[in-house]
């Protein structure tokens, strides 16, 4: 320890904790710890697989992604997640984006990348994945499919087709309409 | 009820920009159930405490505004993805722990169950912990319920979800009861304990005890990583350790905090972590052993009708019908974003089932394990846990799929969506009793687990625990242990007024030979 003040002196008690009506200190978001969790190749692993885990048909059963503005949405709150937690928990992540990556030779037993396929071929890839009797595959689309799904049902689009029937879901329940009812 | 608007004497460690040393009569290391109790006991009583927690602080009114992923983010240890590694023949489980000024108490349910009597016996009768007795903890257990305000969550609080499971479990002959819960009358069932409360209704530790430690001079340093224990003389002597979330790149600022008693709250998973690394407790070759997890599942019924399951308190009822199979049901819901997440299927298959999230409602059931898990430490700040569940273990869990898939048809489902992944959805009473003798893959369950505990058990001696009755750790002076890591075996329930019993009872204790603590 090179020059050791004592803690009050260093941070006088109180000084930084915030009080009712008061802003917390100063910098850059509080709340927040300042890094980012996926890598460049984590990102484009997880768009992949997020498009073509929320990807549904059209009327005429043809096949279509939910959009740039979900999967922006979605890989942006993944990446807070990862930069949130351990390194250990953002390197182990990486290993599962290269098991993602590789899973087309154990799925459709082709040596190729699972972002370089089309949609309809990452989809098929999923289901194989999810229906596959080695349970250690099932885990590899459970490890992706959990977070990801989660950060995307949570607003817009997604969570309105769920039939939630309040604004967000930060509002609490709506006791009006319950005891209305 | 103080603490409303947030605590007083918390420093953020993260902006702490040169390293310090302090001293105070007794550190406590984890803000959590445990620790939260021992500060505050020990606050009221005129010692002079320092709170020690790696996690972040965050103000009730700030954290009541979190949608769900932001909790997750700021709040959950590994941001929700904490996993235990399944050996052989294992689920899949993930570990839901809080990293905050709070600990787990933010995220709970707010389930409040004491320990069952037989438990207790078999504490006293089996493994000679005499102290560890139902009447042993009676004074404790007042006192805790008493500061949560704990109360019978009411009928009327029951989800359209819960009560259709209430129906058919009383179809089928089994008694259910009302679950008792930390939220006074405040409940106004949104559902979303877990990601904390938006009524601000749940008694986490950081709205009743931590005040009180802090009214009484406590300080809280948040974002601060304890490392090691300092031992002087054969004894403990205090904690040192090192400062997170500071810039993006710069070295975290170490710290010292003197102190004559210690006490580790640091949870099952964490507190190991310290005595592994200086070979605290090596002689009784229990630490980070014998982990018990209360492996759970949940199954999702699709009705006709709407049912809006998240209109209702997020757990109001369980049935111990089933307890001498080792198995407690209880109603359970969570978010939506979550529920559709697990909803088996991927692209336009999953859409359409998440679609359906209105007529659906959820139930659970979490079995009473052998301690299977272990910690070790990793290569990096986390611990590395691994969890070989017991034959009879995973025998528990498919009968508890078959039991919960019964009762939803039962219940009028059309069909059920088990957590079994990749099996289609149970539509019929045969499915339903074909889920416990299929040939799954048990990797291809999914659990989850909320109430880790016994990494650093109590014991008579040294030889057979790493602590004492008084949660002194053998060997060590000075040196105590308050969280769910002691608790000697399962205990077949949610496990925060335990953990917040037994501390009462060591920081009592603690209390009383303070002053020969101090002395020695």
């Amino acid at each position: 320890m090179k020059r050791a003040s004592r803690l009050a002196e260093s941070a006088p008690v109180g000084a930084f904790a915030p009080r009712a009506g008061e802003p917390f200190p100063a910098g850059a978001h509080p709340l927040d710890w300042r890094r980012s969790g996926l890598s460049a190749f984590g990102r484009k692993v997880c768009r992949s697989f997020t498009d073509a885990l929320l990807s549904d048909e059209n009327e005429k059963g043809e096949l279509f992604g939910p959009g740039d503005a979900t999967l922006d949405r979605v890989v942006k709150k993944m990446d807070l997640w990862l930069g949130s937690a351990s390194p250990d928990l953002s390197r182990a992540f990486s290993v599962l984006c290269l098991g993602l990556e590789g899973s087309p030779t154990f799925t459709l037993k082709r040596a190729r990348r699972f972002t370089s396929l089309p949609l309809a071929e990452r989809l098929r890839v999923l289901e194989m994945l999810e229906d596959h009797p080695n349970g250690l595959l099932s885990m590899l689309l459970t490890a992706f499919k959990v977070p990801l799904g989660t950060a995307a049902f949570e607003e817009g689009e997604l969570l309105a087709d769920t039939g939630f029937n309040r604004p967000d879901l930060i509002a609490a329940r709506d006791l009006k309409r319950t005891s209305a009812a | 009820m103080s603490g409303e608007n947030g605590l007083d004497n918390v420093i953020f460690g993260r902006d702490l920009t040169a390293p310090f040393e302090e001293s105070c009569d007794v550190v406590v290391v984890g803000s959590g159930a445990g620790g939260a109790v021992m500060a505050a006991t020990l606050a009221e009583a005129g010692k002079r405490v320092i709170v020690v927690e790696e996690g972040a602080y965050y103000r009730p009114e700030d954290y009541q505004r979190f949608a769900p992923s932001e909790s997750v983010r700021r709040m959950f240890r590994e941001a929700g993805m904490l996993m235990a590694f399944g050996i052989g023949q294992t689920p899949m489980i993930s570990i839901t722990l809080g990293r905050a000024v709070g600990g787990s108490s933010l995220l709970t349910g707010g389930v409040c169950f004491r320990i069952p009597s037989e438990v207790h016996h078999r504490w006293e009768r089996d493994l000679g912990l005499t102290e560890l007795s139902e009447q042993g903890y009676q004074e404790a257990y007042d006192d805790v319920e008493k500061k949560l305000e704990v109360t019978e969550v009411p009928v009327s609080m029951r989800s359209e979800s819960t009560r259709r499971y209430v129906a058919a479990a009383e179809k089928l002959g089994y008694k259910v009861e009302p679950i008792h819960r930390n939220t006074g009358e405040d409940c106004e069932g949104n559902a979303r304990c877990n990601f904390t409360c938006p009524k601000g209704a749940k008694r986490s530790v950081d709205r009743n005890y931590l005040p009180s430690a802090t009214k009484n001079g406590a300080t809280i340093l948040s974002d601060a990583l304890v490392n090691r224990v300092i031992e002087k003389g054969g004894r403990a002597a205090g904690v040192e350790g090192r400062l997170l979330g500071g810039a993006f790149g710069a070295p975290g600022q170490s710290f010292k905090i003197h102190a004559p008693v210690v006490v580790l709250a640091c949870g099952t998973l964490h507190t190991p972590l310290i005595l592994l690394r200086q070979g605290i407790g090596k002689q009784s070759g229990v630490v980070g052993k014998n982990i018990t997890l209360h492996p759970a599942v949940r199954i999702v019924g699709r009705f006709d009708d709407p049912v809006e399951g998240w209109n209702g308190a997020m757990q109001s009822v369980y049935s111990d019908h089933f307890a001498a199979q080792g198995i407690k049901l209880v109603g359970v819901y969570t978010t939506v974003n979550f529920l559709a997440a697990g909803l088996p299927g991927v692209g336009p298959a999953l859409r359409k089932r998440a679609r359906s999230l209105s007529h659906c409602a959820v139930f659970g059931a979490m079995i009473h394990d052998e301690g299977g898990g272990q910690v070790r430490l990793g290569p990096g700040r986390e611990p590395i846990l691994s969890y070989k569940m017991a034959p009879r273990d995973l025998e528990r869990i498919r009968k508890s799929i078959t039991i919960l898939s019964e009762l939803s048809i039962t219940a009028g489902a059309r069909e059920v969506f088990t957590s079994a992944w990749g099996f289609p959805p149970v539509k019929n009473m045969d499915d339903a009793r074909g889920m416990e003798n299929a040939r799954i893959d048990a990797r291809r369950i999914e659990c989850m687990a909320f109430h880790p505990l016994g990494s650093a058990r109590v014991g008579k001696d040294g030889r057979s625990g790493v602590v004492d009755q008084n949660g002194e750790v053998f060997g060590v002076p000075g040196l105590f242990i308050a969280d769910g890591s002691i608790l000697p075996t399962s205990i077949g329930v949610n496990s925060q007024v335990p953990i917040m019993a037994s501390a009462t009872r060591i920081a009592w204790r603690l209390d009383e030979r303070f002053k020969m603590l101090r002395a020695s």
